[in-house]
């Protein structure tokens, strides 16, 4: 009973510690937490951190917390201090974990408090090995179907966007088609190139060199407009197939879900300024993602889509939740 | 315009005073990165982005590069100094430069590192500059089967890293193999032996593992004997390596050069097979292979030049194809991405300054790296000389710390732990610890390359031997056994005893 008693009123003296603190936030470094190594969505914080030390004079921290496909850098900040001091920055990969995991230690949806997507995900490429014989998407479904033929498919892993969407492919159009997946973008390139696998799904800047250099042919973008670099390349849609409509690439910031709604409002308006500017927008532009910047209810919305979308697409792709 | 007048561009572009600093200054922080554990190049590079927004893409590649060659420059150092790799193709100069440190000799087993860095590093920037797409093609006939084969051979050549018997050899290297399953099966995405722990869901961090199997044991022994009170002497001409020493290292230098860079251009290998496969056929082709493992200079010259010639031959995939040979890779590309440069194959047409000034940079950050580290070495000497009872607390904090940076968790430390007891009672057995971290590194990549050929293939094993290449290395992998496995049975006929079944796999 004492116990709770303490308990209680040492939460409230928290909670009143938090509501004065609000007013003058951030006063000490703003930890910006990424479950994940060097590049992608570790970048995009790199970014917007150092964008908002210039616009702010305050200080911002990118700490990496890699593991477990992000579960360790977003747990840490679901059961961290709701001041607003400890944040997460994180893709969309954290949206599939639900229908991965069944002992996740937190809620995606409830534990967090969604704060801001700073970027739209980049459309995707399918791509064939130029020797294949199949110059379309129609030719590639009909040589797919053909149980003369055994199509492979290469992606960056279990359960990653590249494996997701050509699952969700296969199944709209009944496509039977082998996954082969691979660690990283680069060796499941390389295992297309040599014509070790057959098809690909490859988000746009790191198609591009491929395509133009005629080392993978693109059969199809996976968007509803045409890309306008590329116009030549019809969408899913002309080329005879439904779009996969995954968003698997978007990058956000969260916090815990108890954070004060000053410093939630504070956080995005701050963080619309930052991705307003030129120069960042330029710098994630010619990374090929998309500058967004929204509100924190907007980005709750894309985040509880893409439970929805990934979680199906995961079903689809036949995944055993571990 | 010709290559040559090309070069001479470059080092225009390369010796401008502001490409000039970014180069030093990535070299030294490389040489940084390259001596302290739990520090790696990935991180250093995070940190470093910011800065790159603000300069110019050139300087920004120069000096991320020079961060890169100039860890995979003086990686050696703590192998030999201090018994400790820091990356994994640093565990293969642990088993001769270590040897050498102790003989008094560290003086001369780094400046041989030093050396044959800097010759493989100088012919794999002349191999980028000449040879590049075409080696980039040729990189496309290695595939799942051709990858598995090396493996095997690999794995099979592990024999050679120990003196001891094969029976100990082969039940190391299947204990490594075994902690080599542990963590995330990428075919299936199921947890295999990590208790339920998020910790163990990417297998044993190397960097803590290593850190526990050499350094520490290395560190229990020494307290354990009276050798701890003895300080190593190195007396002056020991400093710089003597003529022998040179002619000695030559060849094994340009040989690992060779190998280094052919397996370079794989981007599915990394720098550990280079150097381990080059420490494997040094030890092979020797006259008296009893040396190795004992201080043979041979053992640091072409394990050293192998894992920088593939460091320089990595960067071709991302020239010539845009496809990042790792993590490190796609880290410069997205560097350059930013400033609006997409590397692949247009980048020698449409960005020619930053190309050829790369290449140039690279050769100027060779020579700053040997001049760097020459001198370097005799501090290095300085503190070996240092009573050991003022070195060893330095060394396990520096260690720990080490492994708490690689994750920032304190289970890493505790995994060091662990295996420092596990490999204090192998070293007590007198078992080698060197095929369980060599099996633990290439099981994982024969594993999934295997696994892969046969998904591939549709479940038909003759695909192994079906392709030229794959068929090649198997068969270099039986001969390999043949020679095993016949002097045993030849020796142990006329000269029964344990004697012969240590010494039966080296003579040939």
């Amino acid at each position: 009973m004492l116990k709770a008693i303490i308990t209680t009123s040492f939460a409230s003296l928290l909670a009143l510690g938090n509501a004065s603190l609000a007013q003058d936030y951030p006063s000490r470094p703003v930890h910006f937490v990424v479950g994940f190594g060097a590049g992608g969505p570790d970048t995009t914080a790199r970014i917007l951190a150092a964008q908002l030390a210039t616009q702010t004079g305050k200080r911002f921290v990118v700490e990496n917390k890699p593991g477990s496909s992000g579960i360790i850098g977003a747990e840490f900040v679901a059961k961290a201090a709701p001041d607003g001091y400890t944040l997460l920055v994180t893709t969309a990969s954290l949206a599939s974990l639900p229908s991965l995991q069944t002992k996740l230690p937190f809620d995606v949806q409830k534990s967090f408090k969604p704060i801001s997507q700073i970027v739209a995900s980049e459309a995707s490429f399918l791509l064939v090995y130029p020797q294949l014989p199949v110059k379309n998407l129609v030719e590639l479904m009909a040589y797919a179907k053909d149980p003369k033929n055994r199509v492979l498919y290469g992606s960056t892993g279990i359960g990653t966007g590249s494996h997701l969407r050509m699952a969700l492919f296969a199944k709209a159009n009944n496509v039977p088609m082998q996954h082969v997946p691979f660690k990283s973008p680069g060796e499941a390139a390389v295992s297309l190139i040599g014509g070790e696998t057959h098809t690909l799904f490859m988000t746009t800047t790191q198609a591009l060199p491929l395509i133009k250099s005629g080392k993978a042919r693109a059969v199809a973008y996976d968007y509803p407009t045409r890309a306008d670099f590329m116009p030549d390349i019809l969408t899913m849609k002309e080329a005879g197939s439904a779009p996969t409509d995954l968003d698997s690439g978007w990058h956000g910031m969260m916090g815990p879900a108890a954070m004060p709604e000053p410093v939630v409002k504070w956080l995005e308006t701050e963080i619309r300024k930052a991705i307003a500017t030129p120069e960042v927008r330029e710098r994630l532009t010619n990374l090929g993602l998309i500058p967004v910047g929204g509100t924190g209810e907007e980005f709750g919305t894309v985040l509880a889509a893409a439970v929805k979308g990934m979680g199906d697409a995961a079903r689809a792709a036949g995944i055993q939740p571990r | 315009m010709g290559v040559f007048d090309n070069i001479l561009h470059g080092f225009a572009v390369a010796l401008t005073p502001t490409n000039l600093m970014f180069c030093w200054i990535g070299a030294l922080l490389g040489t940084v990165v390259g001596v302290l554990p739990g520090i790696n190049v990935l991180t250093t590079f995070a940190i470093l982005l910011p800065l790159t927004f603000k300069i110019d893409p050139t300087a920004a590649i120069v000096m991320l590069s020079g961060v890169y060659y100039g860890a995979h420059h003086s990686l050696s150092t703590t192998s030999i100094m201090l018994n400790m790799p820091g990356e994994p193709s640093g565990v293969v100069i642990c088993f001769d430069g270590y040897p050498m440190a102790r003989q008094g000799r560290a003086g001369a087993a780094l400046a041989t590192a030093a050396l044959s860095s800097f010759f493989a590093g100088c012919v794999g920037i002349v191999i980028i500059a000449f040879f590049a797409p075409a080696l980039a093609d040729a990189s496309l006939w290695f595939q799942a089967p051709e990858y598995t084969a090396v493996c095997i051979l690999a794995l099979i050549g592990a024999s050679v890293v120990t003196s001891k018997s094969k029976i100990n050899t082969l039940g190391m290297a299947v204990i490594g193999l075994i902690l080599g399953t542990v963590g995330t099966d990428i075919h299936t995405g199921v947890a295999r032996f990590t208790f339920g722990t998020l910790e163990l869901d990417e297998g044993f961090d190397f960097v803590s593992f290593a850190a526990g199997l050499f350094a520490f044991v290395e560190i229990a022994f020494r307290l354990g004997s009276y050798d701890a009170q003895v300080q190593i002497k190195t007396k002056l001409r020991d400093l710089i390596p003597r003529w022998p020493d040179i002619k000695a290292a030559a060849m094994p230098t340009v040989r690992g050069t060779a190998l280094g860079a052919a397996l370079g251009v794989l981007p599915g290998t990394g720098p550990f097979v280079a150097s381990y496969s080059a420490y494997a056929l040094e030890s092979r082709i020797a006259k008296d292979p009893s040396r190795f493992g004992k201080g043979a200079i041979e053992g640091v010259a072409a394990p050293e030049a192998a894992n920088n010639a593939s460091a320089f031959t990595h960067y071709i995939p991302m020239l010539t194809l845009g496809i990042p040979a790792g993590a490190v890779f796609s880290m410069l590309m997205g560097a350059l991405m930013m400033h609006g440069i997409q590397p692949g194959p247009e980048i020698m047409t449409k960005h020619p300054d930053l190309f050829w000034g790369l290449i140039a940079s690279m050769w100027l950050g060779n020579l700053m790296l040997l001049v760097l580290n020459l001198p370097l070495i005799g501090v290095w000497i300085k503190l070996l000389e240092t009573p050991y009872r003022f070195i060893y607390p330095a060394i396990l904090l520096l260690t720990c710390i080490g492994c708490y940076a690689v994750h920032f968790r304190v289970f890493d430390i505790q995994v060091a732990a662990f295996v420092l007891l596990v490999g204090y009672v192998l070293e007590k057995l007198d078992c080698a610890p060197g095929p369980v971290i060599i099996a633990m590194i290439l099981g994982p990549i024969l594993e999934e390359n295997m696994r892969r050929a046969m998904l591939i293939s549709g479940g038909d094993a003759t695909v192994f031997l079906r392709r030229p290449i794959s068929a090649f290395f198997l068969l270099l992998s039986v001969a390999l056994i043949v020679t095993y496995v016949v002097p045993t049975f030849r020796r142990s006929k006329k000269k029964p005893g344990p004697e012969s079944l240590v010494e039966a796999g080296h003579a040939e």
